[in-house]
Order: C-alpha cells, then structure tokens, then sequence
C-alpha cells in the first residue's frame, strides 16, 4: 500500500504510526487491524463517492476539506447528515452510481393517490405487514415519514388524505430497499413521484414522456385510476379516459418501451366495496383493461391488473390491500439502472452490466 | 499498556443507557456475581460520573436525564477470560444527541469523531415506550364503532354505502377542510423509523468505522418478562422495521439482541418528593446485583459485561 494511502489512515493507539511508516505496531496487516479508522487514498474516491451518495438530498460531506463539518452560515462545530427530503433528480443519479435500482414510475392525474401508494409500500413495514417481503433499508426516511403523517393518528386529521405533490417539485424520487424472503439479496428501488398535473401534460402533448426520466429509465409504469371516480356516475368514464390517454402517450412516444411492462392499478378500493356502484366501478376497471391490452397487448411487455387501498377511508378493507402484490410485481424482472445521465440500457446489456457488477 | 477501545452507548432518549452504566459498575464491583469481563486496574483516573450515577442506582433513585451539552465518559480498565487487557470508554451521550441526529441531520463534530473511533456500538431500546405509528383509519373505525347498533345491522350496511357516497363527493368537494391537522414533527417519527436511520448514518463517511459489531439492548425487559421469548422475537415482533433492517441488506451490521432489566423495576424520582414506592421498597430489601437481569442466547444471568466482551476487539 502506497505511504500516500497509510497516510490518511489513523490507528486508536496512540503509539501506533502507522501514519508515517505504513506498518501496524501489533503486526496486523492494514486491512486486518481493527484499530484503524480513516480510510486510505486508494478507497477515498469511492469513500468521497460515497459520502456524496449517501447524503442524498443534502450538501455531500467532504472528509478531505477542512470545512466538510461546517453548516451553511458558518458554524463548524456540527456535522451535516442530510437526508431531509426526497430526491432530486441529480442525487437520485448520485445513489443510481453507487446502488444501481429499478426505476418505478407511478403515474396518474391529481388525486388519484400516487403518494398515498408510495407511503403505504413503505409503511406497512413499520407494522410488519407483509408476508413475503422485507425492509431492507432507505435513503429518504425522513422524506417516507412525512407524506405517511397524514394517514396517522397524530395528524389529527378529519381523515387519512395523501399530501398533493407540488407541480413545482418536478419530479422526487423515494429510496426503498427490499428484499424478497425467499431471495438472497434485497433489491432497490426508486419510485418516482410526479404532481398528476405533469402526467396530465403527458396526456396532452405526448412527445412529453420522452423527457420524463421515470419513462426513458423505469422498468415498470404503474398508472393509477382512481376508484372514487369510478364510483362516481359524473366521473367514470372521464377517469377511464384519462387513463387510456396516458397510456396512450406513453404508447407513442417511449423508446424501448417493449421492454417497459406496464400495470394498472385501481385505487381507493375501500371506497369501490362500500359503494352503492362497486360492482360497475369493478365491471368498468376490468373493461378498461381489456381494452389496455387488446390496444397494446404487443407494445408493452406485460400488462397487469391490481386493486389496491393504500389508505382506507372507510373500515372493511384493510390499509395496504392489495400493495404486496404489487411490489411483488416490482420484483420481477431485475432490469436496474445505474445512471440517470448515461442513455437507457436495454434488457440483454443491462443483465451482462451487473453480472460484471458483481463478479 | 492495555489497548483503549471506544464503544459508543447510543439510544434514544429514557433507553436506559445510564442506568445500564450504573448497573454496569455496580456487578464488576460484585464478588458474588462471574462476569466474563473484570477490573482490572484503576488506570483510568476519573470516576466521578460513574460513582454518581451507582450511588443514585443503589438508592433506587432514577437517573437525572443526561443533559445534551455535557460530554460524559465512563472509562473502565477489564481484562477478559485471557487476561487480555483492555481499557473501555463509553461515552454516555444524551439521548438528545441521536434525536438531533434523526430530527435537525446533524450532530456536533465531537460526537462524530467518537462514533468514528469506535469499537462497537450498543443500541438501547426501552421496550416498555415503544409505540407504533396509529393509522387514522384505526380511529375512525373505532368512532364508528361507538356509534353503530348491533340491532340494526342492515340499516347500518345501507347507510355505510351512502356515507362512502358522501365520502366519495365529499373528499373531493372539500378537501381542505378535511386535511386540517398538525404539521409533521420529525421528533414524532417511530423509534425503529430513527434507529434505522441512526444506524444508517453511521455508515456515512463522517462516522464510518472498521468495526461491524451492534448490540441491540432490549431495556426494561423485565416489564415485559415474557417467559418464552428470545429478545430476537421480541425484536422482530415489536420492531419489525428495525429488525427487517439488521436481518438484510448489505449494510454489514453483525448484530446481536440482548435483554436488559439494569433496575429490575420500578425506581424513585426524588426531584417530585412521592417518597419510596412498594416497588422500589422490594427493590431495596433485596442484594442490589439481584435487581439485574441479561438475557443472551437464551441464557440468564447477571453479567451485564457481556455485550461488551462481544463488541471488545
């Protein structure tokens, strides 16, 4: 090991110099002591890669600097984490360079429950609801606690509402990590939450989706149709259309999207059972999927079905119905990007990128 | 010249961290109880923290809350069964520290440097405070409930369709009203939710260390005295986050659940003059090493020096 590498490393003992000599005083390799702390030359562009990736959505801490524990306003005697929120676009590629995940894009106009979905995937966990998947880890905790506050108790809300993603958010992505009980590794994922106002443009000028990150890189798009609307005689068949539409836009516009699979997914289907209108909500979601797949039943690689109630309103279906389900369909397939900068990677290439990965 | 190593005491606030320590001296001083871990010298010349927290321990009085600007070390010369020398220092941060770090994202410099320096970290969880985030649903179920007739159950299933009608135009004819509540306070989040995070962090550059090990201490276990339970079920049943988290991932935690009962019930606050509860009477009544409890591996025993063998280098 170079000395410029034993030189950034530090040993808890303080006759030890392994600093100026690169040798361990009790004969341990550097590698094998267990007394040393830092890291050497050779591992700090990935450490500095690293501890830019993993504080995410916050200035990146740069152990090199003499200012990486000062704040923003001068005080140095604290040390950053971040981690505050969801991420951007940019630190989402930073975790994409060191995690590769799989891109999920969950789609639909306002209010169809997009958030209410991703906070349901990830706090079902808390309560150890899932029989066949396991929490494995996230980047955006903080971010996953605040859109779940709302369906909690101590909102001391009138009732469990998701929070409306701002249009001026653009796009934020949400870290989860799971693993499949039956597997050997967890998997990552990025689910992309994008205010419904945005996928209405989609519909209306489709060429859109092609610069919407979450189509050019996911590996499944699930668009949502809400089932209050489906309940709602003024409203069905204007919700039916506007998923159609989407879909539609996706259709014309997404390179590669043959390898894109593609499932809709019924929201708010505590609201559908409790319905005086619950089996034509059901008759006109299963019609429209009939439809889905007889248009694009050859453009999209699968196209699946799933009723879901992410956040129940009214008592009689369980919070989370239906959810596993759907991160199991998120779990098929190991299509994983690496890069939001670097061009969409198809299927065969991808597979051959992570084998070499992790040999 | 014994090696020093750093195990960093880490918990929320009211885990128990303190009262272990004063437990902690309590048994290396106990000749009738075996520890795999004993004194072995006084080399460490400052035992002023460690001597107030077991007087207040051996009085049956609970620990003054460990303020968060005063930096604390209890340091400990051991030798193990080897006779391999070895001198701990546990700092006894506050339990506001690892709050802060969850809540604001950010800790003090010197803090960092020790969690970098460490040699092994033990988690205290209090398993008697642990609650899980409340779903809304669960309490407007319940409403529901109260208000419901048994006698009139068709009735009710008719006008539950036309509420969730009504719920249906309503939700959308008036969503703010309906959204009204508290904003967010990260300080509220699930403990597992920060340890998760915590232990996460600590993989950050910052704080990053050689050392894998984690001991998870169950505090209180006493109040949950389960007969058959492993703390590692009482984990996965209480915590299921935070022990999904230590079971996967490739975050190369090597972890280890041990149950802790370091006052064996209930202790005084002589900052409120209630006098000496029945509780804390038994307790005085009894050899004070009797009052402690650690579970590990199934095992009983009373030698709280071992999550500490485990963590030592």
């Amino acid at each position: 090991m170079s000395k410029t590498s034993a030189a950034k490393r530090q040993c808890s003992n303080p006759d030890c110099e392994v600093a100026t000599t690169s040798r361990c005083l009790e004969g341990f390799s550097l590698d094998d002591c267990p007394h040393l702390t830092g890291v050497a030359a050779a591992d700090s562009d990935e450490a500095e890669d690293e501890s830019a990736d993993s504080a995410p959505a916050a200035q990146p801490i740069d152990s090199e600097s003499d200012d990486a524990s000062s704040r923003d306003g001068g005080e140095d005697n604290l040390i950053d984490i971040g981690g505050e929120g969801p991420l951007d676009v940019e630190n989402a590629s930073r975790l994409l360079r060191r995690t590769p995940a799989s891109v999920i894009a969950i789609v639909g106009p306002a209010e169809a429950g997009k958030t209410c979905l991703i906070s349901c995937a990830y706090d079902t966990f808390q309560y150890g609801g899932y029989k066949s998947l396991r929490f494995s880890g996230s980047q955006t905790l903080m971010a996953f606690e605040r859109i779940c506050h709302s369906a909690r108790a101590a909102s001391q809300a009138g009732v469990p509402h998701e929070e409306r993603t701002s249009s001026l958010d653009e796009i934020v992505f949400y870290h989860l990590s799971v693993q499949d009980r039956e597997a050997a590794a967890p998997r990552d994922f990025l689910l992309a939450d994008r205010s419904g106002e945005l996928y209405d443009a989609v519909a209306n000028q489709p060429s859109l989706a092609k610069t919407y990150v979450e189509f050019e890189h996911g590996v499944v798009v699930n668009v949502l149709v809400d089932g209050r609307g489906l309940c709602d005689s003024g409203e069905r068949h204007a919700v039916s259309a506007q998923a159609r539409s989407i879909i539609d836009a996706l259709a014309a516009s997404v390179a590669d999207f043959n390898k894109l699979r593609l499932n809709l997914v019924l929201t708010k289907y505590d609201l559908v059972a409790a319905s005086e209108q619950s089996e034509r909500a059901m008759e006109d979601f299963n019609a429209l999927t009939e439809e889905i797949k007889a248009a694009f039943g050859g453009t999209f690689a699968s196209i699946t079905p799933f009723v879901t109630a992410a956040s129940p309103q009214k008592k009689g279906v369980e919070k989370g119905y239906g959810v596993e389900n759907l991160i199991r369909s998120w779990l098929a397939g190991d299509r994983r990007c690496e890069d939001f900068a670097a061009p969409p990677v198809s299927a065969s290439r991808s597979m051959g990128r992570l084998s070499a990965r992790e040999a | 010249m014994a090696r020093s190593a750093s195990i960093i005491v880490c918990g929320l606030p009211e885990s128990g961290k303190t009262t272990y320590l004063a437990a902690l001296w309590h048994i290396l001083g106990a000749p009738e109880v075996d520890n795999v871990l004993t004194l072995s010298s006084r080399e460490y010349d400052d035992y002023a923290y460690i001597h107030s927290i077991h007087q207040r321990w051996l009085r049956g009085h609970k620990q003054i809350h460990t303020q968060a600007l005063t930096q604390k070390v209890v340091g400990l010369d051991l030798a193990n069964e080897s006779g391999n020398d070895i001198q701990l220092l546990v700092p006894d941060h506050s339990g506001e520290t690892y709050q802060a770090l969850w809540a604001q994202r950010q800790c003090e410099t010197y803090i960092g440097e020790a969690l970098k320096n460490r040699a092994g970290i033990m988690v205290f969880i209090n398993v008697d405070t642990i609650e899980q985030p409340r779903p809304l649903i669960n309490d407007l179920a319940d409403a529901d409930d109260m208000a419901g007739d048994e006698g009139h159950a068709a009735e009710k299933a008719a006008d539950d369709r036309a509420a969730a009608d009504q719920a249906v135009a309503s939700s959308a004819a008036a969503p703010d009203s309906a959204r009204q509540g508290q904003p967010f306070n990260p300080a509220e989040a699930p403990d597992q939710v920060k340890l998760v995070d915590i232990l996460q962090s600590l993989r950050q550059e910052a704080f990053r260390s050689n050392h894998r090990r984690v001991a998870i201490i169950l505090s209180a276990w006493d109040l949950l005295a389960p007969d058959e339970e492993t703390p590692e079920a009482v984990l996965k049943r209480e915590l299921p986050l935070l022990h999904d988290y230590l079971e996967t991932g490739e975050h190369e935690w090597e972890t280890k659940v041990y149950g802790v009962s370091a006052q064996g019930g209930e202790y005084a606050d002589p900052e409120k003059d209630d006098g000496i509860g029945e509780d804390t009477q038994r307790l005085l009544e009894m050899r004070p090493s009797e009052r402690i409890m650690i579970v590990d591996d199934g095992v009983e025993s009373r030698d709280l020096t071992l999550p500490i063998a485990w963590l030592s280098p």
